[in-house]
C-alpha cells in the first residue's frame, strides 16, 4: 500500500468550487455515527482550519501579488472544504458532546502518532502531552453528566477509557518550558514531519474551538472548566508547533502542507465506514493532489528550487489510523505520569528544586480555586461518585485511584506541590 | 556604491533584504512589484484631486513624492540596469532615466514648497501628466521586453523590494523606538567589491573554522559513549558539519578559490578554542562540553556576519545555504548548553561510582 501523489492527477483548480447545495452537506446522524467517524471529522476540520489560516500568514509575507491571487485561489477551495467536513455536525450535538469527541482525538491520535514517530526524542514530546489530553476527557467527562445528565461513553463509546491522566490541575506550567526543540526538515524522517503538521492543525483547531465557545454556557462551572483546559491548548499548541523546522521557507511550508493535506485524506479514506463521507474524502483527495502540485510549481518559479528534493521519492507508506489504544496508553500512564519539562527536556517532578519556576506558576494560577478539580468534586457530590470508564482494570497509577481504592497512595506531583505550597 | 539594508536589524531574520533571500519572505516578480508601485501611485494623484482642505493635500503630496523616489531610487539602481543588460536595450532605458530626471525636477521643486497653493498644484498636475506617460512606457515596451528576455524577475525582484525599503527607511525613518537612534546614523554607504574581499575571506576562515571543528568532533564522538544523549546528537551533527563544509566549498569553487589554500588556512588558524578540548586531563569530558559551546557560537557568529557580508556583496545564491549553516550551530549550541548541567551532573555521577 503506497501512494505517490506527485505522480497522481489532480482536479484542476478551476472546477474545485462548488455550489451552496453541495457545501451544505446533510449531517451525521449523532445516535448512529460511529466514534472514530466522528473523530476523522474533528481532525480534517482542524486540517482544513491549518491550511486556510497558514495561506493567509503566507501570503501577509508574499511581495508578489500574482502568488497572492494564486494563494487567494486554493484558500477559497480549502473554506469550501472546510465548510463541508464542519457542517457534517449535527445541530443537536451539544457543545460538550462536540468537546468530548475533540478530546477523544486527541488521545487516540496522540497515540498513534507516538506509536509511529521515529524520532524518539518527538516520540517523548508525543507522550508527553498524550496524558494531558487523556486527562482532559476525563475532566469534561464529569462536567456532561454534572450539567447535561449523560454520560460520555455515549459519545466515544468504550474505544477509550476514560479515567485521570496526568492532572490538569498540574499540567500549568511556565511559558519558558513549553519550548521544544525544533527538527530539521531536510534531515528528520518524513514521517515526522507528517505526524507533526498533523498535530499542530489538530491541537490549534482545539485551542480555537475551546476559546470561543467556552463562554456559550450559564452554568459558572462550565465556562470555568473550558477556560482552563483552553489555557492548556495554547500550551499544546507552542509545545507541538516548537518542533516544526523554523528554517523552512514559505514555498517549503506550502508544499508541505498541501503535501500533508494528500496523506490525510489518503488516510481517512481507508479507514471511513460511512460512503457519504468517504466520497467526500475521496473528491477532496484529489483536490489537494491539484493543490500539491500547483504549490510545486509556484516554488520551481519562484525560488528556483526542485520540491522532490525535499518530498520523498517513494510516496506515502502508511496511512495515518483511528484506532482503540488501551493498552498503551495505560503503559504510558504508569511510566510517565510525574513528568515535567525543563526548557526543552522532560523531567522528573521530584527533581525540581522548590524555588522553580514551575512552582512559581502554579502559584500564580491555580490561587485556592481550581476548575477541573471542582467539577469533579461536584458531580461526584451530585450523582455519588465521579465518572469514569475504566474498563482494563483498576488505574494503572495507584495514587490517582478512585477514592477508597487509593489507599493513602500519592502520586509525585501531590507530594512535590504539598511540600512547595 | 550601494547602501547596505543588512544592518537596520538584529536576530533572525536580519532584514527585509535579508529575510527575502533567505526565503523568509515571499520574493516578487520585479514588473509585477513596480506595477503595483504605479497603481499606487496614479490613485494618489487622483486621491490629491479629490482632497477636502490643504493639510490634506500636503500629506497626500508627501507621501507621492517619497513613494516616487523609492521607486525611482530601486528603478535606476537595481532593475534598469538588469533590464540593459538581459533586453541588449540600453536606449529604452537610457529614455526612461531621461524621464525620471524631469519627474525629479519637479519632485524637487514640490518638496520645497511652503505652502499648498495654485502653484503645487499646477506642479503636482504636472507631475501626474509626466508619471502617467512614464508608466505607459514602462508598461508597455520595456515591462514586456524584459519578460521576454528571460531575465530572472524573482532574483531581481528580490533586489529591488529590498532596496526600495531601504530607500523609505532613509527618507522617513522607521516609527517608534528605533527611530531616534537610527535617524542620528548616516546612511552607510558601501562598496561591493570590498564587501566581495571580506565575504571570501569570510568563507575561508569559516571553513577552516569548521573543518578544525569536526576533527574536534569526531574526537568527541568516540569518548562519549557514558553520555548516550550528548554522543548521538555530536553523531548527528558530524554530518550536519560535512554539509556545511560542502556548502562552503561549492561557494568558493564559484569564485574560483583553490582548495590547497583552504588547508593552509585549517592550519594557520588559531586553535585557541580547540585548545580547550583537552584529551589527556582528568575532566575532559566536561571541558569538551565548553569547547563545543563555544564552537558553535564562534561558528553561528561567523554565519552571522557572512550573511551581511553576503548581502552587501551581492552575492544573493549564497544567503540561504548561509542561513541553514546558521541555523544548525545555533540549535547545537542551545543544544549543548540546555545539556551541560546533565553533562556535569553524569560525570560526577560515573567518578563517584568509581572511586566507591
Ligand atoms: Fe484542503
Ligand atoms: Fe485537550
Ligand atoms: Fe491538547
Ligand atoms: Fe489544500
Ligand atoms: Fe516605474
Ligand atoms: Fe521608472
Amino acid at each position: 500500500m503506497s501512494f505517490n501523489p506527485l505522480q497522481e492527477k489532480g482536479i484542476p483548480l478551476e472546477r474545485q468550487l462548488r455550489p451552496w447545495s453541495e457545501l451544505n452537506v446533510e449531517p451525521y446522524r449523532k445516535d448512529k455515527v460511529h466514534p472514530y467517524s466522528r473523530a476523522r471529522g474533528i481532525l480534517m476540520n482542524g486540517i482544513e482550519v491549518e491550511a486556510v489560516i497558514f495561506s493567509h500568514q503566507m501570503a501577509r509575507n508574499t511581495l508578489d501579488s500574482e502568488v497572492k491571487r494564486q494563494l487567494a485561489m486554493i484558500r477559497r477551495v480549502e473554506q469550501q472544504q472546510q465548510k463541508v467536513i464542519n457542517w457534517l455536525i449535527p445541530g443537536d450535538e451539544t457543545t460538550i458532546e462536540v468537546t468530548l469527541g475533540y478530546e477523544q482525538v486527541a488521545v487516540d491520535l496522540t497515540a498513534w502518532l507516538a506509536q509511529n514517530e521515529p524520532d524518539p526524542y518527538l516520540k517523548q514530546v508525543y507522550d508527553f502531552a498524550l496524558l494531558e489530553d487523556f486527562d482532559h476527557l476525563y475532566r469534561y467527562a464529569n462536567l456532561y453528566e454534572l450539567i447535561e445528565g449523560r454520560q460520555a461513553d455515549k459519545i466515544t463509546s468504550d474505544l477509550t477509557e476514560i479515567m485521570p491522566g496526568r492532572p490538569t490541575i498540574f499540567e500549568h506550567r511556565h511559558p519558558f518550558d513549553e519550548i521544544r526543540r525544533p527538527m530539521t526538515a531536510v534531515a528528520a524522517d518524513p514521517q515526522s514531519v507528517l505526524n507533526a503538521l498533523t498535530i499542530v492543525a489538530g491541537e490549534q483547531q482545539t485551542m480555537n474551538f475551546y476559546m470561543t465557545i467556552g463562554n456559550r454556557y450559564q452554568e459558572p462551572i462550565a465556562r470555568a472548566t473550558y477556560l482552563e483546559i483552553g489555557m492548556i491548548e495554547e500550551q499544546h499548541v507552542s509545545h507541538y508547533e516548537s518542533i516544526l523546522d523554523p528554517a523552512a521557507s514559505w514555498f517549503e511550508n506550502l508544499v508541505l502542507h498541501q503535501w500533508h493535506e494528500v496523506w490525510m485524506y489518503w488516510s481517512m479514506m481507508q479507514d471511513e465506514t460511512d460512503p457519504k463521507v468517504r466520497a467526500i474524502y475521496e473528491l477532496h483527495c484529489n483536490m489537494e493532489i491539484e493543490h500539491l502540485q500547483v504549490a510545486c510549481e509556484l516554488m520551481r518559479k519562484v525560488e528556483k528550487r526542485d520540491p522532490e528534493a525535499i518530498l520523498p521519492a517513494k510516496g506515502f507508506e502508511r496511512a495515518l489510523t483511528f484506532q482503540s489504544n488501551k493498552a498503551y496508553v495505560r503503559q504510558v500512564l504508569e511510566s510517565q505520569i510525574d513528568l515535567t519539562s525543563q526548557m526543552s527536556d522532560f523531567v522528573p517532578v521530584s527533581t525540581l528544586p522548590g524555588d522553580d519556576r514551575y512552582f512559581a506558576y502554579q502559584a500564580a494560577v491555580n490561587g485556592d480555586w481550581v476548575p477541573t478539580e471542582e467539577v469533579i468534586r461536584e458531580n461526584a457530590a451530585k450523582n455519588g461518585q465521579e465518572y469514569r470508564l475504566e474498563t482494563e482494570g483498576p488505574h494503572p497509577v495507584p495514587g490517582l485511584r478512585n477514592g477508597g481504592e487509593r489507599k493513602g497512595a500519592e502520586t509525585e506531583y501531590a507530594r512535590c506541590s504539598r511540600l512547595a505550597a | 556604491m550601494l547602501t547596505l539594508v543588512a544592518e537596520r536589524g538584529t536576530g533572525e531574520p536580519i532584514s527585509l533584504g535579508g529575510a527575502l533571500m533567505a526565503g523568509k519572505k515571499v520574493a516578487p516578480d520585479a514588473t509585477l512589484l513596480l506595477a503595483d508601485d504605479h497603481r499606487t501611485v496614479l490613485g494618489w494623484f487622483d486621491w490629491f484631486q479629490r482632497a477636502e482642505d490643504t493639510p490634506a493635500e500636503a500629506a497626500i503630496g508627501r507621501r507621492i513624492c517619497v513613494a516616487l523616489l523609492a521607486h525611482m531610487v530601486a528603478e535606476e539602481e537595481i532593475f534598469y540596469p538588469a533590464a540593459a543588460e538581459a533586453t541588449g536595450d540600453k536606449a529604452l532605458v537610457a529614455e526612461a532615466i531621461r524621464e525620471h530626471e524631469d519627474a525629479k525636477a519637479l519632485i524637487a521643486d514640490l518638496q520645497k514648497a511652503r505652502t499648498v497653493g495654485v502653484r503645487y498644484r499646477e506642479r503636482m498636475r504636472a507631475l501626474a501628466a509626466e508619471i502617467a506617460h512614464h508608466v505607459d512606457e514602462e508598461e508597455n515596451r520595456l515591462f514586456p521586453a524584459v519578460r521576454d528576455s528571460g531575465m530572472d524577475l524573482y532574483h531581481v525582484g528580490r533586489l529591488v523590494a529590498a532596496r526600495r525599503v531601504d530607500a523609505l527607511f532613509n527618507m522617513v525613518g522607521r516609527a517608534g523606538a528605533a527611530r531616534a537612534k537610527l535617524s542620528e546614523v548616516a546612511p552607510m554607504p558601501v562598496s561591493k567589491d570590498e564587501a566581495r574581499d571580506f565575504f571570501l575571506l569570510g568563507l575561508k576562515n569559516a571553513h577552516a573554522a569548521a573543518s578544525q571543528g569536526q576533527t574536534m568532533l569526531e574526537m568527541q564522538v568516540r569518548r562519549l559513549d557514558d553520555y548516550p544523549d550528548v554522543k548521538a546528537a555530536l553523531k548527528a551533527h558530524v554530518k550536519n558539519r560535512k554539509v556545511q563544509l560542502k556548502r562552503l566549498e561549492t561557494l568558493l569553487d564559484s569564485h574560483g578559490e583553490s582548495r590547497s589554500a583552504l588547508k593552509e588556512a585549517a592550519l594557520d588558524f588559531a586553535a585557541g578554542i580547540a585548545g580547550m578540548a583537552n584529551a589527556a586531563a582528568d575532566d575532559e569530558v566536561l571541558k569538551n562540553s565548553f569547547a563545543g559551546v563555544a564552537q558553535a557560537r564562534f561558528l553561528a557568529a561567523a554565519y552571522e556576519s557572512l550573511l551581511v557580508l553576503g548581502e552587501a556583496a551581492g552575492e544573493v545564491q549564497a544567503l540561504r545555504p548561509i542561513q541553514q549553516c546558521l541555523s544548525e550551530e545555533r540549535a547545537l549550541a542551545t543544544f549543548l548548553e540546555e545539556n551541560l548541567r546533565g553533562t556535569a551532573t553524569r560525570f560526577l555521577a560515573l567518578r563517584s561510582a568509581a572511586a566507591g
